[in-house]
């Protein structure tokens, strides 16, 4: 009767005999991928990209008219939150999920080749990223380079240095094997470049918040010299091209979130979407249907004013690809004569209290996604549009402020920098005619820092740095915020708590990071 | 020395003497019956005789004989509850000796009560059980639970039929059954120990008799929602649209998209009056006995209140019973159910994307066919997300599959010596599933579209086998009696899936059924396959019961089994389950009055029950394949596979444990029959997913043993009966109470969330350390803000004011915890899903050919959280009562104002969206006439009856929603939530019944 009560797995493995083929190992890199595209997890929106932007001065939550529309997004705009707030779990959670199956290829296949090298290079590239975005979002958290068991319940934060040192390890190791250039059938995994690019910024921070070690900049400098000097990437000439419908994968892309319509995406399976689920909830809310570009969406991440009025007058370019306003929506409609678009714009439905009369515009809600769900699924979770991780003009500006924080040659920096700013001036060759860095200097008094600063905030409007930028450099302060918002921000709001649900169970886990923890 | 003795059998009631009782002497096969005049002789073979005495309708008697050579015997009329005979498990035992809490429903209690499952026939008909409808819809299931909530996991009790373990009993011909007993405590429910803990429901379909007889059975009805909500008409929507724009400083929004100023004129269109739509039902059953078979037959058509065709349930089925004697030694048998199942279902209970939640929103602005539009269905200029015009979701719905089963078993019986009997049973279930979906292609507005239309085609098959060995031995000696059992049973299960889908069916024959398969489209369409198979399950099972009475007055039984599933790893695949029971007739000790307690029984049991209700393989480490990312230029999903759970290698099987007392009591003749029973239930070592460490990195949580819960409940039925003449009266009332709590929920947290109201994105219940399973969490109201010094007036204990935000009229929210904000911290406990009085009185009376039969049922104490209203859709219609919201010149105190930019949060979970549930149902009322034995005997006929049957012809609740009685889906934190409910129906009916 034993072996009668003995079954047999069917159509799956146990993993007491998988990572036995290179095909298998390969999945299992797969599934460690995963994770890094989820824009929901456990019934939440947990975009990174929507968090480096509504936590700051860039964006407000929005949503639907009763501002309370997610209330656990509406909270962290606000500097609410507690740790009962409900998306600080399933974010916390896809980051060691991926950092789970990364281990997996890291630790469990026992045979040896130059593919079983890479998946596992990758899968040390995806371990640091998981980490590195665990600490953008909750400071230092536990270190977890092996599998655990449910009952290892009692670890503590690791420390900054501890995270960082795993962070640099891997990427290094990584480094080591991955492939400098990926053939047009492995876009979207981790290349050399990639790695590079994610230590030289893992460096940064790291540098920024140990008391500005220049040494570390100068690490930093190091690896994002790399990527340069490896000539692979460019600047896309038009900015606003970047966002377009079809752009994917363009040379401008180090490490790109891929999403996907093929995959019938709904609302029965939250972490199975693979479709971009921001383009949707971040898209115009109210918008009239025949608009011409744009589908209305569901009014989230809107542009604050300040963040409009940054964009100096001669940045408009920049700004356009970023922001779109009413009067902007309304002078479409006037112009090309649409008929159906009475009210272009039915501000009913915006959240009154977050609106600000700007919607973002680099995940913008195309026309073009209507239908394209061409195996089915909810066609407001498959829209395609990938999301950039790290793009070149970004390691253009780390690479500028590295060189000029580890005492480097500020020539140099702002070489890097006008390469950007010539870009951001529009297509075509600018050369000659766009405003450079130095007379920037000259006609602001700004400081070189200064123009990376601005230069950060412009370039990467919408992208989900901002908030990071400012906590990393200790730029989070109330004068960035309204009067509410400033009442409510606390010392400890620069980090995200670890929820209730966590802490309780690992209670040896603090909800914020001890000082302690950053020496 | 042989002697005989003699004496009269008289009705203790009218002291009539009873011709043609039974006189046996016990433990012999010597016997004789009463004469014209009630006399007897008999001559004694035994040295301590005792005789039984028995008659039908009456009471068995035991007499110690004695010295005596003369007895007068008087016989009470039995009372059903004690006379009969209960189904134990793998054997029989008279209710009066039996030491369990079992409830009995006969045939008798089923007849002309029109429904279609036999879990709807019990709601008000046991005590200690809990049915509830989980949709008014046609042929779907409905929730049983059995002494309160058992655990965190599936609660529904085991289902036996004819001694086959089946998983579902929604498909049985309700008028195929003889009998339902229902065990309770553990010491009836343990001999089916591994998954008996949430108690044992067992079916015994008839047997057919000698006698030969067919009985023929129509019945039709029309059923009508027994309420419709009444939402706003155009006026009213018009103006409440316009006041809630207006208290956020909206107004020019609305002119702006040119919404009326009044609703004068519009449509007026009434949503609810265009989904529900009156109903039929019909009903055809045949049935025929004859050497010792039963044979039916069944056919069941019934329409919803919504949608019609499409809302349908039909059901085909035979079955045929049979037992034959081959020789003195061994007898065979069988029974054997097919049916097909045809069901027809729309979305229910869901305030997304359901017709339901349609009407329930729509605007009254908005007609109903426009011929201009796509398909001729209009579609709101308001009201728009994920609605549509209600009848153009109608349209779309368009499930068509079929279900068939074989269900049965086939045994032999040996009876090699007096009172031994070897029994084998080899049973089957075996179900079939198809169906095949079509979706059109639509573009109702920018967020509802589907470009190709599609079809889905699939096909399922699952077997479950189960084989039965055990032995009884039955006998007595002397006034000592003896019932043992022993035995095995193994159960395997298995299930696979194949099926697919595919694109763009050309347009011209789309809507053409023939073409509605998968290779039907143009051969340049993407398809899409799939085929499954599940893990297969296995139990394997030991048991044995010891049944040991002295003088049918001292009572004692044993149960012991151990179970093993293939459901836990090798450490923990076994368990074992104990039990023990006694009982005393107390009423039978020479020094208890005779009157006016005729019969008094005590019994005490205590067992532990089990259950491995979890996926199987949930212990070990599975590799999964469904976590897929994109790579590359042309970009191509890759399938990604990994580790998704951590092993849990120490699973167990959950276990309850359970402490009952009863006492059986006759009053008055015996004309009044009461039970009561107290019980004490906990389940420890919860099956439940274990929240683990996030770091551990574990997609899903691993199934762990976790928490503790308990149920401490009474029960009572009462039974009275009086004959006045030709009139006979039979009245029951069953009572149900019991107090669930959660005892222990690992971890510091106390509790658990459960179902999140997903606009509010929110969970509002929890499984809270002292709390019932599934309470409801939310903000605590305290009224509503008058006015601006009410504003003011609510501060913490600092002097801040806890909601400066909130305007005269917005809901005024309790500080809970007193931290001087309100926050997620202030969320607290603020209503039960649970009732807490059960109630079911059964009243009938038959006067010559006469019979009314009433069934009431009533819950009393449940809470319900209504979430269909939906916050986040600003056009949204409203029901009539929000006429009484408060605005200045109508200081309500219960609605509060109606605003757009809620920033007081009045739309966040609080119990100003939890009421009382409480209802009285009038369940079933049926009147009959039997046609007198002359004019039967003109026409041929047996028997003809005629009768009315309805069904929910009355509802007394304060509830304001959409149904009172919404139960739960099957998981247990998610009951008592109203999403805008498919609600139940009101039946009318009449039907015929003619046996020959």
């Amino acid at each position: 009767c034993k072996q009668d009560l003995e079954v047999e797995p069917v159509n799956q493995y146990l993993s007491e005999n998988f990572y036995q083929t290179e095909e298998q190992v390969f999945a299992s890199l797969i599934a460690a991928y995963d994770p890094i595209g989820w824009s929901m997890a456990m019934g939440q929106w947990i975009s990174p990209v929507m968090l480096g932007e509504i936590r700051s001065d860039n964006a407000n939550a929005g949503g639907d008219a009763s501002n309370n529309d997610q209330p656990a997004w509406q909270e962290l705009d606000d500097f609410r939150e507690t740790n009962t707030n409900t998306i600080l779990q399933p974010i916390y959670r896809k980051n060691y999920i991926g950092i789970f199956r990364a281990n997996l290829v890291i630790l469990e296949p026992e045979l040896e080749s130059a593919n079983i090298d890479r998946y596992q290079a990758e899968a040390r590239f995806l371990r640091a990223y998981y980490h590195f975005e665990l600490f953008r979002h909750f400071g230092p958290v536990p270190v977890i380079d092996r599998l655990l068991t449910p009952d290892e319940v009692g670890l503590e934060r690791s420390s900054m240095d501890e995270l960082f040192t795993l962070i640099k390890d891997d990427l290094k190791a990584a480094i080591e094997v991955l492939p400098t250039t990926l053939s047009e059938n492995e876009l979207g995994r981790a290349s050399r470049g990639a790695a590079q690019a994610l230590l030289g910024k893992a460096y940064l921070y790291w540098a920024d918040l140990d008391n500005d070690d220049a040494e570390k900049f100068g690490l930093a400098a190091q690896y994002l010299q790399d990527v340069v000097d490896s000539r692979q990437y460019q600047l896309e000439d038009d900015f606003a091209n970047l966002f377009a419908y079809e752009t994917e994968n363009s040379p401008e892309a180090v490490l790109e979130i891929q999403h996907s319509n093929l995959w019938p995406s709904d609302w029965g399976w939250f972490e199975g979407i693979e479709g971009n689920g921001i383009i949707q909830l971040c898209g115009i809310r109210g918008l009239c249907s025949d608009y011409p570009e744009y589908s209305a969406g569901w009014g989230f991440l809107l542009p604050t004013a300040d963040l409009n009025d940054h964009f100096l007058s001669d940045d408009d370019y920049r700004r356009d690809a970023a922001i779109i306003s009413l009067s902007e929506l309304e002078e479409t409609v006037t112009n090309e004569g649409i008929a159906g678009c009475g009210v272009v714009v039915d501000l009913s439905e915006n959240n009154p209290s977050d609106y600000t009369g700007f919607w973002q515009q680099k995940y913008a809600n195309y026309k073009e996604y209507e239908g394209n769900n061409i195996n089915g699924g909810d066609p407001n979770l498959t829209k395609d549009g990938n999301t950039y991780a790290i793009r070149y003009a970004d390691v253009l500006l780390m690479l500028a402020e590295a060189i000029h924080r580890s005492g480097g040659a500020d020539a140099q920096a702002l070489e890097y920098i006008n390469l950007v700013r010539e870009r951001a001036a529009g297509p075509g060759d600018n050369t000659g005619s766009f405003r450079t860095a130095q007379q920037l200097m000259a006609d602001t008094g700004w400081s070189l820092q200064d123009v990376i600063w601005y230069e950060r905030r412009a370039e990467l409007a919408g992208e989900g740095d901002r908030w990071y930028d400012l906590v990393r450099s200790g730029r989070v302060s109330n004068d960035l915020f309204d009067a509410e918002k400033a009442s409510n921000l606390k010392t400890e709001s620069i980090w995200l708590p670890i929820s209730l649900e966590e802490t309780s169970v690992a209670t040896k886990l603090s909800t914020y990071p001890e000082t302690e923890l950053f020496n | 020395q042989q002697r005989t003795i003699s004496g009269m059998v008289t009705d203790a009631g009218d002291g009539t003497p009873l011709p043609g009782a039974t006189i046996m002497e016990k433990g012999s096969t010597n016997g004789t019956i009463t004469d014209i005049e009630g006399q007897f002789q008999l001559t004694l073979q035994g040295t301590t005789p005792v005789l039984t005495v028995s008659f039908v309708g009456f009471e068995t008697q035991k007499i110690v004989v004695g010295e005596r050579t003369n007895v007068d015997v008087q016989l009470s009329m039995a009372l059903d509850e004690l006379s009969e005979v209960v189904v134990i498990g793998y054997g029989t035992q008279q209710k009066k000796v039996a030491t369990g809490s079992i409830s009995k429903v006969k045939a008798e209690n089923l007849e002309g009560y029109k429904v279609p499952s036999v879990q709807s026939a019990l709601d008000g008909q046991v005590s200690g059980v809990i049915v509830n409808e989980t949709s008014g819809q046609p042929g779907s299931g409905k929730s049983i639970l059995i002494r309160g909530i058992s655990t965190n996991g599936d609660n529904s009790p085991l289902y036996i039929v004819d001694g086959l373990t089946v998983s579902s009993i929604d498909n049985i011909n309700p008028s195929d059954i003889e009998s339902i007993d229902v065990l309770k405590d553990a010491a009836s429910t343990a001999i089916y120990g591994a998954r008996a803990a949430n108690g044992v429901i067992i079916i015994s379909t008839k047997q057919g008799s000698d006698e030969g007889s067919i009985t023929y059975e129509g019945f039709t009805s029309y059923a009508n929602p027994w309420k419709q909500p009444e939402m706003l008409n155009a006026n009213q929507y018009v103006e409440l649209i316009r006041e809630k724009f207006a208290n956020s400083g909206q107004t020019a929004q609305l002119d702006n998209r040119g919404f009326p100023t009044s609703g004068e004129g519009a449509v007026n269109t009434d949503w609810m009056d265009e989904i529900f739509d009156q109903s039929t039902m019909v009903n055809h059953r045949l049935s025929a006995t004859m050497n010792n078979s039963y044979l039916s037959l069944e056919y069941w058509d019934q329409n919803g209140v919504i949608g019609g065709e499409k809302s349908n349930y039909k059901r085909y089925a035979i079955r045929i019973n049979s037992t034959k004697d081959i020789n003195d030694l061994i007898s065979i048998g069988q029974n054997l159910y097919l049916n097909r199942t045809e069901n027809q279902n729309l979305g229910t209970n869901n305030a997304f994307g359901t017709l339901v939640a349609d009407a329930f929103a729509y605007d009254p602005l908005t007609p109903v066919y426009d011929a201009d539009a796509e398909y001729g269905f209009a579609q709101s200029e308001w009201v728009q997300k994920e609605y549509i015009n209600p009848l153009s979701r109608l349209f779309l719905a368009d499930n068509d599959g079929h279900a068939d089963q074989i269900q049965g078993n086939a045994y032999v019986k040996i009876k090699p010596i007096e009172g031994l009997t070897i029994s084998s049973d080899l049973g089957v279930d075996f179900s079939w599933y198809n169906y095949r979906s079509f979706r059109p292609d639509y573009n109702y507005h920018a967020a509802f579209n589907n470009p190709n239309n599609s079809i889905a085609q699939g096909y399922g098959f699952g077997q479950r086998l189960q084989f039965e060995n055990y032995v009884n031995y039955q006998k007595d000696f002397g006034l000592h009696s003896i019932n043992a059992v022993v035995g095995t049973t193994n159960i395997s299960q298995e299930f696979e899936t194949a099926g697919g889908s595919t694109l763009n069916i050309p347009d011209a024959v789309k809507f053409n059924d023939q073409f509605q398969y998968i290779d039907a489209a143009p051969t340049d369409t993407i398809d899409l396959a799939f085929g499954s198979a599940a893990v297969d399950y296995r139990l394997v099972s030991y048991y044995g019961r010891l049944i040991y009475d002295y003088n049918d007055k001292y009572l004692f039984s044993a149960t012991l089994r151990r179970d093993g599933s293939s459901r836990f790893g090798a450490n923990n695949r076994w368990g074992v389950f104990p039990s023990f029971s006694l009982g005393w007739v107390v009423s039978d000790e020479s020094f208890f009055p005779t009157s006016p307690v005729s019969f008094l029984k005590v019994r005490g049991s205590w067992g532990v029950n089990g259950s491995d209700r979890i996926g199987d393989l949930r212990y070990a480490s599975r590799i999964e394949n469904a976590f897929s990312y994109t790579l590359g230029m042309s970009p191509a999903l890759n399938q990604g596979s990994t580790l998704a759970t951590i092993p849990n290698p120490n699973l167990k099987w959950e276990e309850s444990v359970q402490l009952d007392v009863g006492v059986e009591m006759k009053l008055f003749d015996d004309r009044l029959s009461t039970e009561f029973d107290y019980y004490i239930k906990t389940t420890r070592d919860l099956l439940g997913d274990e929240r683990i460490p996030g770091y551990v990195g574990a997609t899903n949580f691993p199934v762990s043993n976790l928490g503790e819960i308990q149920n401490k409940g009474f029960e009572a039925s009462i039974s009275y009966r009086q004959r006045i003449g030709d009139l006979n009266f039979r009245s029951t009332l069953n009572y149900t109470t019991f107090k669930n709590t959660t005892v222990e929920i690992p971890g510091t947290t106390e509790f658990i969330n459960g179902w999140s109201w997903p606009v509010r994105n929110t969970a509002i219940t929890r499984m809270t350390e002292g709390e019932p399973v599934g309470h409801f969490v939310g903000y605590k109201t305290l009224g509503i803000f008058q006015d601006e010094s009410d504003v003011f007036g609510h501060i913490s204990s600092e002097g801040d004011v806890l909601q400066p935000d909130a305007q005269p009229g917005d809901l005024i929210f309790a500080d809970v915890n007193g931290d001087g904000t309100i926050n997620s911290d202030d969320l607290t406990n603020i209503g039960s899903p649970w009732p807490d009085h059960i109630l079911g009185l059964n009243l009938s009376a038959d006067y010559k050919g006469f019979d009314i039969n009433i069934l009431f049922s009533t819950q009393i104490g449940h809470d319900i959280y209504r979430t269909y209203e939906r916050s986040d859709v600003p056009f949204s219609n409203l029901q009539s009562f929000w006429m009484d919201r408060w605005t200045e010149s109508n200081p309500s105190t219960e609605y509060p104002r109606l605003v757009l930019n809620d920033v007081n949060g009045n739309q966040n979970p609080s119990d100003f969206y939890v009421e009382d549930g409480s209802f009285l149902r009038l369940r079933n009322l049926q009147v009959g006439y039997n046609l007198p034995e002359s004019i039967l005997d003109v026409l041929h006929l047996k028997s003809l009856r005629i009768y009315f049957s309805a069904n929910n012809l009355l509802t007394l609740t304060g509830y304001k929603g959409f149904d009172p009685e919404i139960g739960t889906d099957g998981w247990i934190l998610n009951t008592g939530i109203d999403k805008g409910y498919y609600p139940s129906n009101k039946t009318l009916g009449g039907g015929i019944r003619i046996s020959m």
